[in-house]
């Protein structure tokens, strides 16, 4: 028969530092687990997974450092080399840190998510992955960009697609001699024609300014985010067709050129 | 409801579309419509029907003159509810949608332009005292300003997903809405599980299985939005 008091008193210390590891990963992967779950559902999944790795680090250090202490090794001394190796780290990886940081601040406020069309430093694209060091993206015409997170903490982010709808600008010029009004009531038949138009909040057609060669208008029209490209092709070809029926003119930049003196200059073919 | 005979087509014109269903075996239907045409597994005794449902998204309601009320006064009217037409193939309980017939195309947002909801954007027609002849529905709506202050009321956004519908011999119904009017910007909607007493004869076609009236408030804030029946 095995005896099992005999065993542990001869081996004590070894079966108390085995108990404390096991135990203590275990503890640590459950603890870990559940406050990541927490905080996914509070703060969504990239957060509540970072913070599931964070809690199980710290608790599996604090393990290691019980488990060092039973065999009665001198905790400072590891901490002071400990200490150490990590100044020596940091400055090797001054870089790495610096993303792993930018990438925590990415986290944290969120600028934009998984799945969601942004624009870094003028590349436009579907975010495809937040990891702590890169952000990675998809190019809408099919590229694969990775940006550190320290240059995109950096830079200029537009989000494409945080809104449903948005609001489509577009310029819109005819010739002086045209008249205002009927130019008006054609640019709002064609916009309220256009099924992608938003009915409300309503189309407005404004006169910004006396341009170059042309009285200058833009369109201010909302559609859904999904409908951009298609409305605006087809309110351009819509608005040009609907001139043209009209007979109103859409100028283009005039310049008149003077060669100085009353007479006309002849021009000679050489 | 018509049913599909083996060994014999099935011609329906759904709004100036001509649709032909044929029966090849008794798993399979071949449909066609002008140039394409597409098989359908279904067996059993087989039916094609057209069956009106809600839009998807809420409704917004946009009234040509609005409406003015006084202080502690009701108004009560019908108010015209689109809805779409499905052309299905049916056996029993099972259905299998072939095309559906969506009139209004066009579409409107209600709320702040950073938060709020699609919705179906539909012109109002009202009828005040008996209900107007429409192949959409009718809901039959009641305003009831509780407020010592008048309001005024341009649009309401109706949601489909607390909305019975009903067919009566003289038409479509909808369960009745009453909507009360607590401050200028405050309100509460109440959903009836019953509709109006001037439907004949009135069959349930959607039942949402709620068997009690629902109640929503809903408060106006400068950061709120109203999902539900907006004044």
């Amino acid at each position: 028969m095995i005896d099992f008091y005999n065993i542990y008193a001869q081996y004590t210390t070894t079966v108390k530092a085995i108990l404390i590891l096991v135990i203590g990963i275990i503890v640590s992967k459950i603890i870990s687990n559940i406050s990541g779950k927490l905080v996914t559902s509070k703060l969504g999944s990239h957060i509540g997974g970072v913070t599931k790795n964070i809690i199980f680090y710290l608790l599996v250090f604090s393990t290691i450092i019980a488990f060092l202490g039973v065999f009665e090794i001198e905790i400072t001394g590891v901490l002071a080399a400990a200490g150490i190796l990590g100044i020596v780290i940091g400055f090797a990886a001054q870089t790495s840190v610096s993303n792993i940081i930018s990438g925590f601040f990415l986290i944290a406020d969120k600028p934009f998510e998984i799945g969601e069309a942004i624009e870094i430093d003028g590349q436009a694209g579907v975010v495809l992955d937040i990891s702590l060091l890169s952000t990675r993206i998809r190019t809408f015409d099919n590229r694969y960009l990775r940006f550190p997170n320290s240059t995109v903490a950096n830079a200029r982010i537009v989000n494409l697609s945080r809104y449903e709808i948005r609001r489509l600008d577009i310029p819109v010029g005819i010739a002086y001699k045209e008249n205002i009004q009927k130019a008006l009531d054609i640019l709002d038949s064609v916009i309220k024609s256009n099924e992608n138009i938003l009915l409300e909040p309503e189309p407005q057609v404004i006169i910004t300014k006396f341009g170059e060669s042309s009285i200058d208008f833009e369109i201010r029209a909302w559609i859904q985010r999904s409908a951009l490209f298609t409305a605006r092709t087809e309110l351009i070809k819509g608005i040009k067709t609907a001139f043209d029926e009209a007979g109103i003119e859409i100028p283009f930049p005039h310049r008149t050129v003077y060669f100085g003196g009353d007479g006309a200059v002849e021009i000679k073919r050489i | 409801m018509e049913k599909l005979e083996k060994d014999a087509a099935l011609k329906i014109d759904f709004f100036g579309k001509e649709y032909t269903f044929e029966r090849l075996n008794p798993f399979t239907v071949k449909i066609t419509s002008g140039v394409s045409q597409s098989f359908a597994s279904f067996s059993g005794d087989l039916y094609v029907d057209m069956r009106k449902d809600f839009y998807e998204m809420p409704y917004l309601i946009k009234f040509k003159d609005a409406l003015q009320l006084s202080p502690k006064s009701q108004l009560k009217f019908f108010l015209k509810l689109p809805l779409i037409t499905k052309l299905i193939l049916k056996s029993g309980e099972k259905s299998l949608e072939i095309d559906r017939h969506i009139e209004y195309n066009r579409k409107a947002w209600h709320g702040e332009v950073h938060r709020g909801t699609l919705c179906t954007y539909v012109e109002a027609e009202f009828a005040f005292d008996n209900p107007f002849k429409t192949q959409d529905a009718l809901v039959p709506l009641r305003i009831v300003n509780r407020s010592d202050v008048p309001g005024e009321i341009s649009k309401i956004v109706v949601e489909p997903e607390n909305l019975f519908l009903f067919k009566g011999d003289n038409g479509y119904f909808t369960n009745k809405v009453y909507i009360r009017v607590v401050s200028s910007n405050e309100f509460s909607v109440e959903y009836s599980t019953k509709t109006t007493n001037k439907a004949v004869n009135p069959q349930p076609i959607i039942d949402r299985k709620i068997s009690v009236a629902r109640t929503v408030l809903t408060r106006f804030d400068k950061f709120g939005i109203a999902r539900e029946l907006g004044l």
